[in-house]
């Protein structure tokens, strides 16, 4: 153990005396922190930038309108109706300038508001969607968006056709005595008084379909027009209501495990910079084995990966509010577990490499799937199912997961056993692999 | 003086890389004291003798026996080992101090015995007002030295130098060469290779040739010229000269190489060289284009193995 403590020392002092190399160890997990926060919308508020749509509308309505705002109102999407022309002039958008748009990759959506919205009875309302797939998600995103701002007003505009095609064939008259039928069979039934819910039948005829005017942020408004009498539709978030900046919070754990894995790539490229400086040689000829440079390496690369993501943590909960001292024992557990499998892996990389270059670029290959099918990067929900069901074998899902329930479940210790045993079981595999390759591989040679 | 104790014994190792033999059946006894020399060109299996015999690789076959009690036990043989790799083996950000300092600790040097360890490092280096200087800020001949007192913190018993001088400056050389010297005069087996005949004739008491991954020859420098046939090789300025009408000539009474400007003929057992000259004077070459020169190591290996050394 002493010769392992020196050789730890000797990698302290390394460090220490390269003051580039020092700033930027520390340096990097609060640019990380930052450049990845506001990446995930940890500055702005989480909110994200308004993805442009560009709107063709070919005949003015009530109905285009009414589609018109609930758009406008929709806070994810930026609605875009004109072009600056030939002459520098803003001209509406028609079919041909809208696929011009599309293809030159000025705007990836278009929607187009035909003449008629809406026709024929009780009502059929056409729209056309043409996107650019460039980015898959974001067309996901997109359509998800136009449901809520568009297809939640269809209730709406279908009524409001249906009202105007009765009016326009029978005369306000006949919707009167409709209206005055209807309550007095609901009335008898019902047991309330005929004029009052008349009144309020009447008033909801001139008024009541038109329902909110905004989609978006306003579909729970929309929600309480005719939509809200019809279906009661209330939305409870159970988890994470009180978590103050949800993007950084569910997202951290992704972040920390690449910074590790980055070090680890690190950790086995200096081992063939010290086995090329001849320096193994020297080690190995006097008391120094094998196993002493390996641990030292190990522990040295652990507790600095573990310093680090603590560090990033400290830094995050300073800029973007991550609630942490709570949290703090479970946070240094899980940190600790997740840099010794993530330094793990940087032994495996060295011990199955033959040169510093192979292990570099092996290191970037593992690091680049890993994180990407693990879910650093997005959420693996969004993933085919055969990659959500790989993501379970890499230590990034399980770490994230353990990320995720000490921060945003904010889950007790037993919660944690199974994610962190795996975490255990894996490193102590890949670990035992390690020892072996290298009493085979080339590092030693 | 009477060096007769055998210090390390190497018998019969083999080591192959693939289908390439670097070692073949290698045995060599080398005494308590003594400055051994191992001399041959690159790829003749030397560094992987010195990389055996510093553990750090296993012969295929073969056995090596320390000359103390329980000489066979390689690990405990570490402690009395100093070995000087051919890289300059040093942790190029620290200072020349720290890295004494942490091969000393290594070493299992604590204390008073550590600092006093560094410090005579630090004087034997000839760097003791570059003793705060990290490695890297060094020229090529300090890392040399330091590289070179990094393995002798300990006081070993057994120096191992695997071409300790290669890319280093003649000043700094002469520096390393008095640190050896000095080393042997205080009783010190070093076992040293080189592909330098000067530094195996200056230096070494005996000269092992190896090519091919085996042991040639062995002797002093004097009992190895000795195994020539002839005590004097003639050079003969090439000039006008055709090396095939030589060859013809001289060729029933001796070899005859292309030596540069020169051709080298190397007479035969037997063969004087006033027959020579007279054969040359018979053929009208003046003797003016013809010198004398007595045979050094570098010969010997061209005898031996009908190649130059530095090929």
């Amino acid at each position: 153990m002493r010769t392992v403590w020196i050789l730890y020392k000797k990698d302290l002092h390394v460090m220490l005396r390269d003051r580039v190399g020092l700033v930027i160890t520390f340096l990097m997990p609060l640019v990380l922190i930052y450049i990845f926060g506001t990446v995930f919308g940890g500055a702005g508020g989480g909110q994200t930038t308004a993805i442009p749509l560009a709107v063709v509308v070919e005949g003015e309505s009530a109905a285009t309108d009414r589609v018109l705002r609930a758009l406008e109102a929709e806070p994810g999407l930026r609605v875009v109706r004109t072009v600056a022309g030939v002459d520098g002039e803003a001209e509406p958008l028609d079919r041909a300038r809208a696929r011009g748009l599309l293809e030159d990759n000025r705007v990836r959506h278009v929607l187009i508001l035909p003449d008629p919205l809406v026709s024929g009875l009780p009502g059929q309302i056409s729209l056309v969607y043409w996107f650019n797939p460039r980015q898959a998600m974001e067309g996901e995103v997109v359509q998800g968006l136009l449901q809520r701002a568009v297809f939640t007003q269809v209730p709406a505009l279908l009524l409001d056709n249906l009202r105007e095609a009765m009016e326009e064939r029978f005369g306000d008259a006949f919707a009167d005595d409709f209206l005055r039928e209807q309550v007095e069979v609901a009335s008898r039934f019902f047991g309330f008084e005929l004029e009052e819910g008349l009144d309020d039948l009447r008033e909801f005829w001139q008024r009541g379909f038109s329902l909110g005017e905004g989609g978006g942020e306003g579909g729970d408004e929309a929600a309480g027009g005719l939509l809200a009498s019809v279906l009661d539709f209330q939305a409870e978030q159970v988890v994470g209501r009180e978590i103050a900046n949800p993007g950084p919070t569910r997202n951290i754990g992704g972040w920390a495990i690449m910074f590790l894995l980055f070090n680890a790539a690190g950790l086995a490229t200096i081992l063939f910079d010290e086995k090329r400086a001849g320096l193994f040689l020297r080690l190995l000829s006097g008391p120094a084995r094998r196993h002493h440079i390996l641990w030292s390496k190990y522990l040295f690369g652990m507790s600095l990966g573990l310093f680090q993501l603590l560090l990033m943590f400290f830094i995050g909960s300073l800029l973007y509010g991550i609630e942490l001292l709570p949290h703090l024992p479970k946070l240094a557990v899980v940190s600790a577990v997740t840099a010794a499998s993530c330094i793990a892996f940087g032994m495996l990389l060295a011990s199955v490499s033959k040169t510093s270059v192979q292990a570099s670029g092996l290191a970037t290959f593992i690091i680049l799937t890993m994180s990407a099918v693990g879910g650093a990067w997005f959420p693996t929900f969004l993933m085919p199912e055969f990659i959500q069901v790989l993501s379970t074998f890499t230590i990034v899902y399980w770490a994230i997961e353990a990320y995720l329930l000490v921060l945003w479940q904010q889950a007790g210790w037993a919660a944690l056993v199974r994610p962190l045993g795996i975490l255990i079981l894996v490193t102590l595999a890949v670990l035992a692999v390690s020892l072996w390759r290298f009493s085979k591989g080339d590092l030693f040679r | 003086m009477a060096v007769t104790t055998t210090v390390l014994q190497i018998e019969a190792v083999t080591k192959t890389y693939g289908a390439t033999p670097a070692l073949e059946a290698f045995s060599l006894d080398v005494r308590r004291g003594e400055f051994l020399g191992l001399l041959g060109p690159n790829g003749a299996g030397k560094s992987t003798l010195m990389l055996i015999l510093s553990g750090f690789l296993r012969p295929d076959a073969g056995k090596i026996v320390f000359g103390w009690e329980g000489g066979e036990d390689l690990a405990k043989a570490r402690r009395r080992l100093g070995v000087v790799p051919q890289e300059i083996a040093l942790y190029d950000d620290l200072p020349a101090r720290t890295n004494l300092r942490i091969f000393g600790e290594l070493q299992g040097l604590r204390g008073s015995a550590l600092r006093e360890a560094v410090e005579d490092g630090l004087k034997r280096a000839r760097l003791e007002d570059r003793a705060r200087h990290p490695v890297k800020e060094l020229s090529g001949g300090m890392k040399r030295r330091l590289n070179l007192a990094a393995a002798l913190l300990h006081r070993p018993e057994i120096l191992l130098c695997d071409e300790p001088t290669v890319g280093v400056d003649p000043q700094a050389r002469q520096v390393i060469y008095q640190t050896l010297e000095e080393l042997r005069a205080e009783g010190m087996t070093i076992l040293y290779t080189t592909h330098y005949m000067e530094e195996a004739r200056r230096l070494c008491d005996r000269v092992a040739i190896i090519d091919l991954g085996r042991l040639l020859a062995l002797g002093t420098v004097s009992e190895l010229l000795e195994m020539l046939p002839f005590e004097e090789e003639m050079l003969l300025r090439k000039g006008s000269l055709t090396p095939g009408a030589l060859e013809g000539l001289l060729g029933p009474y001796g070899n005859l190489d292309d030596a540069g400007e020169h051709l080298a003929f190397r007479p035969r057992a037997g063969c004087p060289l006033s027959k020579v000259f007279s054969l040359l004077e018979e053929a009208g070459i003046p003797s003016r284009g013809v010198t004398l020169r007595q045979p050094d190591l570098e010969t010997l290996f061209l005898h031996l193995t009908g190649h130059q050394l530095r090929e």
